[in-house]
């Protein structure tokens, strides 16, 4: 031993404070689980155009366009959920092209510098589009969720929504940002 | 390397002898006399794809040969390109040949017998290899051959009845070549793949003149996984690892910074360390490992204490057997210690893995009970002793080589080698997906974050809080990620001591859940170091530790149903109540897997009242046990005192740390009789630390320095700290929430310093304070109002005491 030698001084004074025992009983929901939940749950709080389903039992189909950790997750969650009467259905698209008759539309990242071209192309049709990056709603995304000092949280413009025909409930207006 | 080890799967000893021969139907003819006799030079190099392009030219030149047919089938086997013409072959062969071509007849039968093998037909392996015995085609050594290989098909009939419950993938074009891939090893977070491979693209260049099918000398070549989970294309991990000679992957240590290889020549055993994202020259391990007969294969306890290996040196069982070798106090590998003839046979034992629990060791044997070829086996310690391997079956193990198997931490994925037919040639790397596993192993991968410093030197020593000895050999974090990862059984306390270069030593407290399934933690280290006007005074550290994203707690699928239902549950609650404090929670929302009941009830209460005293009494309940993210920046002077110091023993070594001077229970009413404490006499009963004094310092608005009206008040503080030397004092400082968080963790930071320089300044001694930021996480009013933020804007200073309670000893 030696006392002189700076290394050998081990401070626990701030053990107390430091570390916080941990359980194992603690699960704490990731990003894209969160994001998926409300996707699932949008349908509740939207209302689409009458002829937006092609029959009184047709699924909600929720498209998500080139991210396929959340595509994957949404499926899971959405796996056993019925909103009257409808299932829930996810289609993992590859590109714009393949999109069709679904009701929400969530863009993944990768599309963030030409967002305002993709939103265009489908705004003739009554789809719901969802997405993440910086500034979603500005350039006419429906809803965009956000990151405010790591609180979850998203912007909507419901203007936008509006004229595709689409009714956004009030409760989830409340809850976000209005942005137009 | 694979030379050493190969075994020679066909029945091809001996196959020289025949150089002389040629059948008489080509006598006559010179162009295919030439061909023939340069086939089977080409065929003796064992060069057996281009012998059989030459064999099969004479074959349409000159059909219904038995002797072309013969060499044909042998580099049918050999290419492993087709195995029913193999059997054509050698069968035609049979049927065809002169009786008096007794050497030719047993080789065609010997291998046609393993031909059926390898295709799964064991009933007509068995009856061509009976064939041999009865008509005592063979000599001993071929008899015992026989046998042995009658009992492996027998065994494989019964094997291949009850399949075990795994799927054996081969990792594809991606990974293996045309070439020999083999040797497969993973870091314990299963993001990188090592292997040895002899396509091209092997440093030097060079082919391997002594093997088979023209190979390049192998190389080691490492590949990464991708975001989407797909191994990159692999890459030559070059010198100084790799060499012109031969270069082989043996074993890697749990956190992928120590890598052992096998040489060439007169090589043996070596090991690098990685440094930063480089690899340190290799160095040969000493005479207890690398004896001078044939090493070939390691595996390294995750604890680093242990090194099993291989070896053809005497005294063993026979052939290569495994040994083990313990780290010994100057770091050097101990004499080596046979695993004994529970595990070692008179054959050969190859590849050795010791799972990251430390107990069950796989390795490869031609010994024991397998389908032919190397088998995979499975031994495990029970009270020190190994128990009868158990052969991990079919589909896993084949009727050909299955050799250098490892196994993910988790228990869910293993790797290995196989020559099986099918493939992309010869050797190749194939994944093993295991159904259920319940490895209840805790992995802590974590960082050390340095600031402003580039290159960092950090050693994390583990001690084991109940026997308080140091448990491990000391984990050194990448010298330039960082990255550090460890690996715990379930159910214990430790301790973990960082050692930074240039910081003084910190402990604090890890405790490994006593958890039934595999879990990860994540952990991050800051260390920052404080100055002041330029000068560094202190030191900052603090630690983050959060649990593993739901994919990875190893969630059945009804918890995780559960789990995906209460988060729906929860969401659709946010929006009916068009909640936005739940909104901007509610990826922290503990919760409790087994039992949700407690917590749903309380998420109703919060979202009916959507008030903040529901909200704060969530964070008092996740606070006691069910947040995992604990966050806090702590501050302290690094002056070298010896003052006040107190022993605190690990193992032999006795280490001082400085005692603790902050109260665990805040909010103690000040004691005003500091000076009544006695001397300290003969027995300690108890050491409390008590708050003698609370005072909050107020800031203005974005100010670092505090205004000078408080100046008495703080000079009479100083004088206070100066008078009784039992005193210390700790101050926080504090921020409103304008600003970015950032932002304002630096402002208290800087407050709570400026407040420390002016009792240092005042003649207060540097040990004797402790100054903490805490941002704008700490407010005491809403920092809705002016008022409020005016209040939040401030430093706390709290003056506290130690007192001794003692006893006096008669």
């Amino acid at each position: 031993m030696n006392i002189r030698e700076i290394k050998n001084i081990i401070l626990t004074a701030f053990l107390g404070l430091l570390v916080l025992p941990f359980s194992l009983r603690a699960q704490q929901f990731s990003e894209k689980e969160v994001k998926a939940a409300f996707l699932c749950n949008f349908p509740l709080f939207i209302e689409w155009p009458e002829n937006s389903f092609s029959s009184s039992s047709s699924p909600i189909i929720i498209g998500v366009l080139n991210d396929t950790a959340l595509a994957t997750i949404t499926k899971r969650v959405g796996g056993n959920v019925k909103i009257s009467g409808r299932e829930i259905q996810v289609i993992q698209y590859k590109n714009l092209d393949e999109v069709k008759n679904c009701q929400i539309l969530f863009i993944g990242s990768s599309y963030k510098n030409n967002l305002t071209s993709i939103v265009s192309k489908i705004s003739d049709k009554p789809i719901l589009t969802v997405g993440e990056t910086e500034g979603f709603c500005k350039q006419k995304g429906m809803i965009g969720f956000s990151k405010k000092k790591s609180k979850f949280g998203f912007d909507i413009n419901d203007k936008i929504a509006r004229r595709s025909g689409i009714k956004i409930s009030s409760k989830l207006l409340m809850l976000a940002t209005i942005v137009e | 390397m694979r030379l050493f080890y190969r075994k020679i799967l066909f029945f091809t000893s001996g196959i020289f002898l025949f150089s002389g021969i040629f059948s008489t139907l080509f006598a006559q003819d010179k162009t295919t006399k030439q061909i023939f006799q340069k086939a089977q030079g080409v065929f003796e190099n064992r060069s057996y794809n281009e012998a059989l392009r030459l064999f099969r030219e004479l074959d349409s030149i000159q059909p219904n040969d038995s002797y072309t047919n013969f060499f044909l089938g042998l580099c049918y086997l050999n290419t492993k390109t087709d195995y029913s013409k193999a059997i054509q072959s050698l069968s035609f062969t049979i049927k065809n040949i002169d009786s008096t071509e007794k050497e030719i007849i047993l080789r065609a039968n010997l291998n046609l017998g393993k031909a059926y093998q390898l295709t799964n037909r064991f009933d007509e392996a068995i009856s061509t290899y009976n064939k041999i015995t009865a008509n005592k085609l063979s000599d001993s050594t071929d008899a015992g051959n026989v046998k042995g290989e009658i009992e492996k098909c027998l065994y494989a009939k019964q094997l291949i009845k009850k399949p075990v419950n795994a799927t054996i993938r081969n990792l594809g074009p991606q990974i293996n070549s045309a070439f020999t891939d083999y040797g497969p090893l993973i870091t314990a977070d299963e993001a990188i793949l090592m292997f040895t491979s002899m396509r091209s693209g092997n440093v030097g260049g060079n082919k391997d003149v002594y093997g088979q099918n023209e190979q390049y000398i192998e190389d080691i070549y490492v590949s990464q996984k991708n975001d989407s989970n797909f191994w990159l294309p692999p890459k030559n991990i070059g010198p100084p690892i790799n060499t012109e000679s031969y270069d082989a992957t043996v074993a890697l240590s749990v956190d992928g910074e120590k890598l052992f290889l096998c040489r060439g020549g007169s090589g043996g055993i070596f090991v690098s360390d990685k440094d930063g994202i480089n690899w340190t020259e290799p160095k040969k391990l000493n005479k207890n490992i690398n004896s001078g007969n044939s090493e070939t294969s390691v595996s390294l306890s995750s604890d680093g204490r242990v090194l099993y290996f291989t070896s053809s040196r005497k005294g063993g069982f026979g052939g290569k057997d495994i040994y083990k070798s313990e780290l010994q106090p100057n770091g050097e590998w101990g004499p080596a210690e046979n695993l004994g003839k529970t595990v070692n046979t008179s054959f050969d034992e190859e590849s050795p893995f010791i799972h990251p629990d430390n107990k069950i060791l796989y390795f490869s044997s031609l010994g024991h009970k397998g389908m032919g070829g190397f088998d995979v086996f499975k031994t495990e310690k029970v009270n020190n002793q190994w128990t009868e391997p158990e052969n991990l079956g079919y589909p896993i193990n084949t009727s050909a080589d299955d050799i250098h198997f490892i196994l993910s931490a988790k228990g869910l994925v293993g790797y290995y080698a196989s020559n099986r037919p099918g493939g992309f040639g010869e050797e190749d790397i194939y994944e093993i997906t295991f159904p259920m596993a319940n490895i209840p192993l805790t992995m802590v991968r974590g960082t050390v974050i340095t600031e402003g410093k580039k290159k960092q030197n950090v050693k994390i020593k583990i001690i084991d809080k109940e026997t308080n000895e140091q448990i491990k050999n000391v984990y050194t974090p990448n010298s330039e990620t960082g990255k550090y990862l460890m690996i715990f059984p379930p159910g214990k306390n430790y301790q973990m001591l960082v050692d930074a270069e240039g910081y003084l030593p910190f402990v604090f407290d890890l405790y490994i859940p006593n958890q039934t399934f595999f879990y990860s933690l994540y952990q991050t280290i800051y260390l920052k170091p404080i100055t002041m006007f330029n000068e560094p005074i202190g030191q900052g550290v603090s630690i983050e530790n959060s649990f593993s994203n739901p994919q990875d707690s190893g969630l059945s699928e009804s918890e995780q149903r559960s789990r995906d239902i209460l988060l729906l549950s929860m969401v659709q609650k946010i929006i009916e109540n068009s909640d936005t404090a739940r909104l901007g929670e509610i990826e922290n929302i503990p919760i409790d897997k087994k039992d949700y009941t407690p917590l749903n009830n309380l998420i109703e209460k919060i979202i009916d009242f959507t008030d903040s005293t529901a909200l704060g009494h969530l964070e008092k309940i996740t606070s006691q046990g069910f947040i995992e993210k604990a966050n806090s920046n702590i501050f302290f002077y690094g002056e070298n005192k010896k003052t006040g110091v107190e022993p605190f023993s690990v193992g032999n070594d006795t280490i001082y740390i400085i005692p603790p001077s902050v109260s665990p229970s805040p909010g103690q009413n000040p004691s005003p009789d500091a000076e009544k404490i006695k001397p300290i006499t003969e027995k300690i009963d108890e050491i409390d630390i008590k708050t003698v004094l609370n005072k909050s310092v107020p800031f203005e608005f974005g100010m670092q320095t505090f205004s000078t009206q408080y100046a008495d008040t703080l000079l009479k503080i100083a004088e206070l700290l100066k008078k009784f030397p039992k005193m210390k004092v700790e101050i926080n400082g504090h921020t409103d929430n304008v600003g970015s968080e950032k932002n304002n963790q630096i402002l208290s930071e800087i407050r709570a310093q400026n407040l420390a320089r002016f009792f240092t300044e005042n003649g207060v001694e540097k040990s004797k304070i402790y100054f903490f930021g805490k941002g704008e996480t700490q407010p005491i009013m809403t920092n809705e109002t002016n008022e409020g933020r005016a209040a939040n804007r401030r430093a706390d200073i709290r003056i506290t005491e130690t007192i001794v309670k003692q006893s006096v000893v008669h």
